[in-house]
């Protein structure tokens, strides 16, 4: 009997064990973690007009309201801030500000949720340089070069690329490649410096940051009206991995598949960034654990207080040489009324349509915006078993995979007693048109994600699923606009930066056509400028 | 009843020639387990020959107090020989990594085999007695005897070591004396009382040492010992990092993940040129820190200094100042420094403890690892001595211990080029460590003034102002050929010299 009941208790083990197998099999092993949303659900809520009960608060007023605060907002109330105009209120959606450059925390570190670096700046941008030396990332000057802060300099080793079964330094592809591939891939790399280093007949940079102080000659514009697949053919360049490659980059920066991707935008990547400093390569990058909130937070640091989160602007007109804006508080869930002397409408052009109640505005919007989805996962992770080649760097990407890879949030500690790491990993969903893409990623369970993301890793890392201790996932329904070809200097959409009334001033990025630090915060800035102007001349 | 007397007459024999193989056997097995374990074979056979004789005459000695029921006893002394000599060279194989006294070990499961296999022979001639006739039994007891031995001794050598290992040669032997014992406990179980009970034992242990034969290999994967030069005596993985000592008669070593760190014979060289240039230079230094060196040995050079009253020491793992702190051998060696009133252990990054730091230090000595990868090569940045620079007072005199000029020169002067890029002056000098080769080391100063390298405490063994001199000379094959770049957190130059100048040396 009691044999019986042996036999009976293994056959149950066994069976329990062959269950627990299959389980990991189909990835269905389960981790802590969920799908972390920000206040898109309130932000429908102002694309359908549908809300609960809400009362009615007092009316406010305030010289300057600043609608967004993500780094064009931020930027705008740092640089009003800074000349001396400290009235103004931002108003944000979110319940932290930051916008694309939100960060996210956990025992081990910060990390980011989105933006999570910026390359050496470019001279000649005093505003840029002047906010950096504040914020402590420039320390000093050497021979007139900046001297960059050494802990916020991406620390060695920067990237690596998992090709041809091995990781290699550097993303550039290499190893493995023939060598028609290889003279292709250089010959591309020479075109792009010496794009790097045009300049029209009066001066001008061929590509230039911000995007709107390149030159306007033909030779250099008419590159936006095809793609970067067509300017490749063109010049003969065929290789596949050079076409790969490209096509991770313009995803990586633009959200958009090479196919898409405008191909002045796409050697804008490449051609752009002639950064000079000390102690440190134009190629360089800054970055924190926490990624741009780094900066976000010296940009918001003196007027913190301004910040009002979770406010939902749901209309915004000009009225008697002033401003009138409506929005809902969501603490208190009372509707206010501001009416401001200026405000800057630091949102997405698909935001600003509505706030505007301008069909004309929306037409454009519609005619030239595509915004990309993008999911974003930052997983908290013991050390991965490793294939051959390079060692965790900064930036470890697949050759060829759907992802863009990971990037490493804990790289900038220099704490070597840590023993787990916060990864964080990025996915523009560029598989599908962004309409349906976006579709399909608000209808996939955070499950779907995380066997989606385990599988992928799965081939750099085979024990990544032992090492998994916590995954944490985030959409991004309209991440950045693509810079289709055609685009970035269509006149026509160029009209939605000018001041409406002379008191509301459009100011983000996409504006500006392409989602970086550097566009965004000279949007900030020059809606500022705008305002202070005015201001000085009602003065007078 | 006639060809049954005869039939156990000639079994008992049998018994005797197998008795005698197995005897030998368990006495060449010491004798060949020691000489492996621990050297000197002439040695080691003579002494076990010699006590496992000696022991059987003991044996012989005391059958005379063996009066009653000789065939039981017969029985029993089979079986404990069968258990003891069975296991004798597992238990030496596993006891020898983990136990301090394997001498006593060895010896006394030496003596207890030859005791009980001395009872053996003698007891079962007064068995045989009654049986025979005394001219014609001792004849024969002794023939077998000795044919068994001859037996063994060419075995042993040409088949059993080469086909069975040590571990399986002695539980084979031990399971015929079982089986003869079980054999005998079965065939006169009338003769024997409590038969019963010995069968049953009998067939537990030829059970027991038939599973330990199968799982013979990992028993002697279990102790390693073997495969090393030196014998492991402690080994542990920390969080960090794994730890190994090995000892042998004249020394004992640290290796941390297998790279060396220091020899008993030799640290006092390296310890004594890491600490003394810096303090005896500095003799009102009062504040000391020291970054890694969880050994205790630079702490153990420092409290020479009457007038240091407080040294700060921080080492990444706990394990490794807990096992300093704690264990006999080497607080044997650094003298128990680091129980030292004056100390402060701190288990933490030396990184984030730097940063995070606003004391102020007289000396600061750097004992890392070498940069052999990019998170120790972050403690050997321009940034990190940047910090460093922070933590001690204007006339401040920190040291690093910087690799092998000799088989690195580039990672060598890249370290005190990344100092004088940190803002210091540097004195780079270098020493002879025969287990380390020939060392380096950066002393980094505020300020320029030369040090006064004239006072050196009365007991050192390796440092004195001459030798001091002779340190600071390097010859032509230890300057670098080219100009090495310093070592960023953004471009770890230091570790990809080192990498390259340590595989190239390695290779050779």
């Amino acid at each position: 009997m009691r044999r019986k009941k042996f036999i009976q208790f293994l056959a149950s083990l066994t069976a329990v064990a062959a269950i627990t197998d299959s389980c990991r099999e189909k990835g269905i092993r389960k981790y802590p973690g969920r799908l972390v949303e920000g206040n898109m659900r309130l932000g429908h809520a102002l694309r359908d007009q549908q809300f609960g009960k809400t009362t009615k608060g007092l009316p406010e007023e305030t010289p300057v309201a600043i609608i967004g605060a993500g780094i064009s907002g931020l930027s705008a109330g740092y640089h009003l801030y800074s000349a001396g105009y400290t009235e103004f209120v931002v108003l944000d959606l979110e319940s932290t500000p930051g916008g694309n450059a939100v960060a996210g925390k956990n025992a081990l570190s910060s990390f980011p949720w989105g933006a999570h670096y910026i390359p050496i700046p470019n001279p000649g941008m005093p505003e840029y340089i002047s906010f950096l030396e504040k914020a402590g990332v420039i320390e000093n000057y050497e021979n007139g070069k900046p001297a960059y802060n050494e802990l916020y300099l991406c620390f060695d080793p920067e990237e690596r690329l998992y090709i041809n079964g091995k990781w290699q330094d550097g993303l550039v592809p290499n190893f493995g490649l023939p060598a028609a591939d290889q003279q292709q891939i250089q010959r591309f790399m020479q075109m792009m410096d010496s794009f790097r280093q045009a300049r029209d007949h009066e001066g001008k940079e061929a590509f230039a940051i911000p995007l709107a102080r390149s030159s306007p000659e033909k030779q250099w514009r008419e590159l936006d009206n095809i793609s970067i697949l067509t300017w490749l053919q063109q010049n003969n360049l065929t290789s596949k991995y050079l076409a790969d490659y490209i096509n991770y980059c313009t995803r990586d920066d633009y959200g958009t598949p090479a196919k898409d991707c405008s191909a002045w935008a796409a050697i804008h990547y490449f051609a752009s960034r002639k950064g000079i400093a000390a102690n440190a390569d134009h190629s360089d990058v800054l970055t924190w654990p926490e990624g741009n909130q780094f900066l976000a937070t010296k940009l918001c640091n003196s007027f913190k207080e301004k910040i009002k989160t979770g406010c939902l602007v749901t209309e915004v007109q000009p009225m008697n040489k002033k401003v009138s804006i409506t929005y809902l508080n969501q603490s208190s869930n009372q509707w206010h009324t501001i009416t401001a002397g200026h405000c800057v409408l630091a949102v997405p052009q698909m935001v600003a349509a509505r706030l505007l109640k301008q069909d004309n505005r929306a037409d454009l919007k519609n005619k030239y915006y595509q915004y990309s989805p993008w999911m974003i996962a930052n997983l908290r992770i013991s050390k991965p078993a490793e294939r051959s080649g390079a060692g965790m760097s900064w930036d470890n990407v697949q050759h060829g995979a759907p992802s863009l890879g990971y990037v490493d949030a804990t790289h900038q500690l220099t704490d070597n007693a840590l023993t787990e790491k916060n990864i964080t990993y990025y996915h523009p969903l560029t598989d599908q048109p962004p309409n349906e893409a976006r579709i399909a990623a608000y209808n996939t369970s955070y499950e779907k994600w995380v066997s989606q993301i385990v599988a992928d890793l799965k081939r750099v890392h085979p024990d990544i699923e032992n090492c998994i201790k916590e995954i944490n996932v985030k959409l991004w329904g309209h991440a950045m606009p693509q810079p289709r070809p055609g685009f970035l200097f269509s006149e026509e959409r160029l009209q939605l930066q000018d001041s409406i009334a002379g008191t509301i001033h459009p100011a983000h990025s996409d504006i500006a056509g392409i989602s970086i630090f550097e566009e965004a915060f000279y949007q900030g800035y020059h809606a500022s400028q705008k305002i202070i102007r005015s201001m000085k001349s009602a003065k007078t | 009843m006639v060809t049954g007397e005869k039939r156990t007459h000639w079994l008992l024999l049998a018994a005797v020639f197998a008795i005698a193989t197995c005897g030998l056997i368990y006495e060449l097995v010491a004798g060949t387990l020691a000489s492996y374990l621990l050297g000197d074979s002439v040695k080691q056979f003579s002494t076990i020959i010699g006590v496992y004789l000696f022991a059987m005459g003991i044996g012989s000695f005391l059958s005379r107090y063996f009066q009653r029921q000789l065939l039981s006893w017969f029985v029993r002394i089979e079986l404990m020989v069968g258990l003891v000599g069975g296991f004798s060279a597992t238990i030496l194989f596993i006891c020898f990594p983990i136990a301090s006294g394997f001498g006593v070990i060895l010896y006394g499961l030496i003596g207890l085999t030859g005791v009980l296999v001395g009872l053996e022979i003698p007891l079962l001639m007064r068995i045989l007695k009654d049986r025979m006739a005394f001219d014609k039994m001792v004849s024969q007891v002794f023939s077998f005897d000795y044919i068994g031995a001859l037996a063994a001794s060419i075995l042993f050598p040409l088949l059993l070591v080469p086909q069975l290992g040590l571990i399986r040669t002695s539980l084979f032997f031990g399971m015929i004396n079982l089986g003869i014992g079980i054999y005998l406990a079965f065939h006169l179980r009338r003769n024997i009382k409590r038969a019963m009970w010995l069968q049953t034992t009998g067939v537990v242990l030829l059970l027991t040492e038939l599973i330990a034969f199968a799982y013979a290999n990992q028993i002697m994967d279990i102790s390693e010992s073997l495969s090393y030069n030196d014998r492991v005596v402690y080994s542990a993985s920390t969080l960090y990092q794994r730890i190994a000592i090995t000892k042998n008669k004249k020394e004992l070593r640290l290796f941390l993940n297998g790279n060396l760190q220091f020899s008993s014979i030799d640290e006092y060289r390296y310890h004594e040129a890491l600490v003394h240039p810096a303090l005896s230079a500095m003799p009102t230094a009062r504040k000391v820190l020291v970054l890694g060196g969880g050994d205790g040995l630079a702490v153990r050079e420092i409290i020479k200094y009457p007038g240091v009253e407080k040294i700060q020491l921080v080492d990444l793992d706990p394990a490794m100042t807990r096992l300093f702190s704690t264990q006999g051998m080497l607080t044997a060696i650094n003298q128990l420094s680091l129980r030292n009133k004056k100390l402060h252990i701190e288990n933490a990054d030396a990184f984030s403890w730097l940063r995070s730091n606003n004391d102020r230090y007289d000396a600061v000595i750097v004992d890392f690892p070498d940069p052999s990868n990019f998170s120790i090569g972050k403690l050997y940045s321009v940034t990190f001595y940047k910090y460093l620079m922070r933590a001690l007072t204007p006339a401040g005199i920190a040291v690093i211990q910087s690799t092998s000029p000799f088989v690195a020169p580039k990672s060598f002067w890249c370290i005190d080029t990344t100092l004088k890029t940190a803002g210091f002056e540097t004195l780079p000098y270098h020493n002879y460590v025969p287990s380390f080769g020939e060392w380096g080391y950066v002393m980094a100063m505020k300020n320029r003034a030369m040090p006064d390298f004239r006072k050196f405490p009365a007991n050192l063994r390796y440092l004195d102002s001459a030798t001091m001199q002779q340190m600071m000379v390097f010859p032509p094959d230890m300057k670098a050929k080219i100009k090495p770049l310093p070592n960023k957190l953004n471009n770890q130059h230091l570790v990809n010299y080192f990498e390259e100048e340590w595989s190239e040396y390695l290779d050779q």
